[in-house]
């Protein structure tokens, strides 16, 4: 999906902040991922890597950048909407041909970097925090079977059969959450390999679409019991995005006759590439080519940050999907090192639903 | 074309517009160059204070090592912790300090990085500093707490931290100190580039009288002359700032050296700033305002100098007055300035009554006394500015030449062994203590154990130095104490302690004062047997026998002073093999003499290598102002001067007249100079000093040094004169213009 954008305006900033140089990166191919590889390059996906369970629950040291992504509309008991987002990247500083196997911890190796954003959305206002470690010294990481990701203190793990634990915190918010993640795993693009531009690159990812969620949310020293329900995405790759493709907008929806759809713009305009996977009630999944993906912005939001599309229009005829997605009033800017937009949406139109919309691109310098 | 008129008097006179351009320029180089030093070094303090800005340091409660495992537990806990890995300074490359921007995100409650100067030297990523630290170079990994409120996890205290031992604000002091300097550069070439400019107006009022005849009204050819003077300004200002900032930068090195060495605080290059041409600006508009008053009040300064005797002897008092009661730098600086200025306003009148001529003195003496007197009034402002800049050079030498003495002597206390052998990480001192008191080729020899202590300040902690050493060692009885008890040495083998001077200014220690001594495991009352002088550290410092350390103690560093029976034939090289192998290592950091002597002359060369550089490019800048205005004013003079043909003086006489006159003009400014050096010498060393650096110097004159200066002096005479007499030779001279009975 998504986050590629998000994830490279974060190398930039990254790559500053290691070199500790003014001159910025965006005029290089966005830190390196330019649509030449360097000659000791990560490794590049392709339909043919597949996915393979429970391995690619953990990290993919191969391949340049990886996240994990959770988004969840939940429900507070008064029947409150709630949303929250977990998110860790990892970013491969030292391709594997070149890194000459994991230095100990005691000499700080500095071969990939993490960072994790945690948020939470409630009654019209939005807390968020944003953290950041050095792979290689135990600080952040991640880790398939028994399935564990985390960085500080924000951590997802396994606890047991089919049954996850979700911790985060950070300045007014804090969530402690139980997420049973259910068996259905849905491959997007072919087999799992999804296509970013029309040039071909692009990333493999899957997605959890139904997890069950119950636990505790803390919210300006309030504690609220919730449940409703999550999505996991799980993406890694290690270049998609040309340099010349500004600005993701992104959605992942859960329609109440049971079908789920997500679908992704990159770029703005006549040359923006589209794509999507709609899942059908009867759990049949179908990939969606540009040409059958219609989404168009229908009001602007005057915000702190910049104008953004709080409101789309999204078809996708083939399935009979013509819906109006809108995030409710507030400002859900994700205010870190690369301000973007995620907030939880309400779907009306031909289906009636919830999920989430990403929004990058959309800030003002 | 009226400007043109006015510039004329610079066509005629190509030479006086450079060197007022080039008065402007040097002048506006030295003070932007101080500025942009002082205000870097002050950037630095700050983002090293806000690099920690309400971080705690953190320490396993069992004195072990912190480790990047224990790093890693803490942010797992929850803990917003840093990491800092600080890496010793080697000959070839200063103290080097390792960082994680990722880890201090959590501290800025922002992006990592964001707002902070921590790139270039000594700011490395924490693996480059791993790296080096692994090569072989002592580091010690610290972690910061940066929220104070957060609850300790079990095991996990707050010791003092020594990287943030209390220095009595000394850095800050220090750069006080330089600012005074700088201010003073600015009066002095104030004092100069007025001077030079109304010695220019003075030889062009007969042009200007002349253009006011041709019907150019008075307030017009004013603000010709003020846009002229705004001009020049400015062209001085742009390159001179430029200037400046390659000063800067060319003495940015030792600088931030010597900031590092002595406050471990290090210079961040800045570059140029706005704030910076600014107050460069706004210096220069300053000084040219004071130019222009006297445009703006209609004419230069008429007729003889205005003295003010009693304005002077108060200045001169109240300045005296908060010099001795001054306790702060501030004050100091202020009883300063007022005996500067006092002495300033003396000089001239002093001159005069000296110059005033005994009626019985022979005819060429008599004319001598008087023109020096009309020379006096005449070139008061660079004379004064002259005088002021000496005494500044006097005073920075003899400083620099004391402390270079007494810490020579102190450094040969100090450093009185020949080998200097670092303690092998958990290695005891067992094995080896029986080898040097057996082998006859050690005369003398005893460890050092630096760490680090606390002592009670009212009802609080402070962190200090902490030196344990084997008192009854030789070697050690050999240092020179500033102050103690009876049988000092005797009274520290019995569990007493000596304090360095620095600690012992700061919290007012005499020898028999208490001091509640902690050492992580509870306090102990003990009794100060002495105070040391102690060069160069910012912190207080307690020294102790090793006998009476805890047997928890954690040292920051141990090693070994040797000093052999016989240097020769392999002696050091033999011992330092038994060491290495009576420890099981298999190398040993071993450093001789000379080379540690070497490190602390740098260290303090470089700590006094910006003020002597100020000081003597301020004597540059005043002897330059003083050549030309005194050429210019000689040359002026030279139609009095052909008249002693009449007394039938030949040519090569009225020569040696005039440079007897230069000689003598300059040998009164040389001796004018001498009381202010001196007084400067005492304000330095003994109130200053003390406050800026923490130690005290004894006062000392150098006259050997007061002779060069007149040397220089002398040669700037000979110059003066030797200009103003050329090419007047056999001519008559211009006589000079008469307005207003006043001759111009």
């Amino acid at each position: 999906m998504n986050w590629t954008a998000l994830f490279l305006a974060w190398l930039a900033g990254l790559s500053l902040i290691l070199s500790g140089c003014g001159e910025s990166p965006d005029t290089e191919g966005f830190a390196g991922l330019a649509e030449t590889p360097p000659a000791s390059s990560f490794a590049q996906p392709s339909p043919s890597d597949g996915i393979e369970l429970p391995d690619d629950w953990g990290p993919h040291p191969d391949h340049r950048i990886e996240w994990w992504y959770l988004t969840a509309n939940l429900r507070t008991e008064g029947g409150d909407p709630l949303g929250l987002q977990w998110t860790q990247f990892r970013q491969g500083l030292v391709a594997p041909d070149q890194a000459g196997g994991s230095p100990p911890a005691s000499r700080w190796p500095l071969q990939a970097a993490w960072m994790a954003h945690g948020a939470v959305s409630f009654r019209g206002q939005h807390w968020f925090s944003e953290r950041f470690a050095r792979g290689g010294i135990g600080q952040a990481g991640a880790q398939a079977e028994p399935l564990r990701v985390w960085l500080d203190h924000w951590q997802l793990e396994a606890t047991g059969s089919n049954q996850w634990r979700l911790e985060a915190s950070g300045d007014g918010w804090s969530y402690r959450l139980t997420l049973v993640p259910g068996e259905r795993v849905i491959r997007h693009g072919d087999q799992g390999f999804s296509v970013k531009s029309d040039s071909g690159f692009g990333s493999m990812y899957f997605s959890l679409v139904d997890i069950g969620i119950t636990g505790t949310v803390k919210v300006d020293g309030t504690e609220y019991r919730v449940a409703g329900t999550g999505w996991l995405d799980r993406e890694w790759s290690s270049q998609f995005l040309r340099s010349d493709q500004q600005g993701w907008d992104w959605f992942a929806l859960r329609l109440d006759n049971g079908g789920r759809l997500m679908a992704f713009r990159v770029g703005r305009g006549g040359e923006a590439f589209r794509s999507g996977t709609w899942v059908a009630a009867d759990g049949s999944v179908h990939a969606l080519s540009g040409d059958q993906v219609e989404m168009v912005p229908l009001t602007s939001r005057e915000t702190d940050h910049g104008q953004v599309p709080a409101a789309w229009r999204i078809r996708v005829p083939a399935h009979g999907v013509d819906i109006t997605v809108r995030a409710p009033e507030g400002e859900y800017w994700n205010r870190g090192l690369y301000p973007y937009w995620e907030s939880p949406v309400t779907v009306t139109g031909s289906h009636r639903g919830e999920g989430y919309m990403e929004l990058t691109g959309y800030a003002r310098p | 074309m009226i400007f043109r008129a006015v510039l004329s008097h610079y066509r005629r006179h190509p030479l006086q517009l450079l060197a007022l351009w080039l008065i402007l320029t040097l002048a506006t180089a030295l003070w932007s160059g101080v500025w942009t030093l002082t205000g870097q070094a002050r950037d630095s303090m700050q983002a090293g204070e806000a690099q920690l800005s309400g971080g705690q340091q953190l320490a396993p409660e069992d004195g072990s090592p912190v480790t990047v495992d224990d790093f890693v537990s803490l942010r797992r806990q929850g803990l917003c912790v840093i990491p800092w890995l600080e890496v010793a300074p080697t000959d070839a490359r200063g103290r080097v300090v390792g960082i994680d921007p990722l880890a201090m995100a959590c501290a800025e409650g922002d992006a990592p990085g964001a707002g902070m100067a921590l790139d270039g030297e000594p700011f490395v990523d924490i693996a480059e500093a791993a790296r080096l630290a692994e090569s072989g170079r002592s580091a010690r990994l610290r972690l910061y707490l940066m929220d104070g409120e957060q609850p300790l996890p079990a095991g996990w205290h707050r010791p003092p931290d020594p990287s943030r031992l209390s220095t009595g604000e000394l850095a800050d002091s220090f750069l006080l100190n330089l600012d005074a300097l700088g201010i003073l550069v600015v009066l002095v070439s104030a004092l100069l580039i007025r001077s030079v400019y109304t010695l220019g107006l003075a030889q062009r009022r007969e042009s200007l009288v002349l253009l006011e005849r041709y019907g150019i009204t008075r307030r017009r050819l004013r603000r010709c002359l003020l846009a002229e003077l705004v001009i020049l300004a400015g062209l001085g200002l742009v390159p001179g700032y430029l200037l400046g900032l390659r000063l800067a930068d060319g003495l940015s090195g030792g600088f931030g050296a010597a900031m590092d060495n002595l406050f471990e605080t290090t210079l961040l290059t800045t570059g140029e700033s706005t704030t910076g041409f600014l107050v460069t600006l706004a210096v220069v508009l300053l000084v040219v305002l004071w130019c222009g008053l006297d445009l703006l009040r209609g004419g230069p300064a008429q007729g003889r100098p205005r003295f003010h005797p009693g304005l002077a002897t108060a200045c001169l008092l109240v300045g005296l007055v908060l010099l001795l009661v001054a306790g702060s730098l501030v004050t100091v600086f202020l009883g300063t300035g007022l005996m500067l200025a006092g002495a300033g306003l003396l000089t001239p009148l002093l001159v005069v009554r000296y110059l005033t001529p005994s009626p019985w003195a022979p005819p060429l003496t008599l004319w001598r006394r008087r023109e020096l007197g009309v020379l006096s009034g005449r070139l008061a402002l660079p004379m004064v500015a002259l005088q002021l800049a000496a005494g500044t050079v006097i005073a920075v030498h003899a400083l620099v030449s004391t402390f270079e003495d007494t810490f020579h002597d102190w450094l040969g206390q100090r450093l009185a062994g020949d080998l200097f052998v670092e303690v092998p990480d958990d290695r005891s001192l067992a094995p080896v203590a029986s080898l040097l008191e057996s082998d006859p080729a050690v005369a003398h020899w005893h460890p050092v154990i630096r760490g680090t202590a606390t002592i009670g300040v009212g009802s609080g902690e402070q962190g200090v130095d902490l030196m344990a050493t084997d008192t009854r060692s030789g070697l050690i009885r050999r240092w020179s104490l500033l102050e103690s008890v009876a049988d000092p040495w005797q009274a520290v083998g019995e569990g007493q302690v000596l304090v360095n001077e620095q600690l012992a200014r700061r919290q007012g220690l005499a020898p028999g004062d208490q001091l509640m001594v902690g050492f992580g495991e509870g306090q102990r009352s003990i009794r100060v047997a002495g105070i040391y002088a102690d060069y160069g550290r910012p912190a207080g410092e307690i020294l102790m026998d090793r006998r009476y350390l805890p047997e928890r103690f954690v040292p920051d560093f141990r090693s070994l002073t040797i000093a052999l029976a016989d240097m020769g034939n392999g002696s050091g090289t033999a011992l330092v093999s038994a060491l290495a192998s009576a420890w099981q290592v298999d190398d040993l950091s071993v450093r001789d003499n000379d080379t540690i002597h070497r490190l602390a002359n740098r260290v303090f060369d470089q700590t006094f290598a910006l003020t002597r550089s100020i000081s003597y490019l301020t004597l540059v800048l005043a002897g330059l102002a003083l050549l030309m205005t005194g050429w210019v004013v000689l040359r002026s003079r030279a139609w009095y001067y052909h008249l002693l043909s009449a007394w039938g003086l030949t040519a090569r006489e009225r020569r040696r007249v005039v440079m007897t006159l230069a000689a003598e003009f300059m040998a009164l400014i040389w001796a004018a100079a001498l009381p202010v050096g001196i007084t400067l010498t005492w304000v330095l060393v003994s109130r200053i000093n003390p406050v800026a650096f923490g130690w005290s110097l004894p006062m000392a004159i150098y006259p050997g040094y007061w002779l060069e200066l007149l040397g220089l002096f002398a040669l700037a005479a000979v110059t003066v004169g030797w200009l103003a007499s050329i090419g007047h030779d056999g001519k008559p001279g211009t006589m000079p213009v008469q307005a207003g009975g006043q001759e111009r």
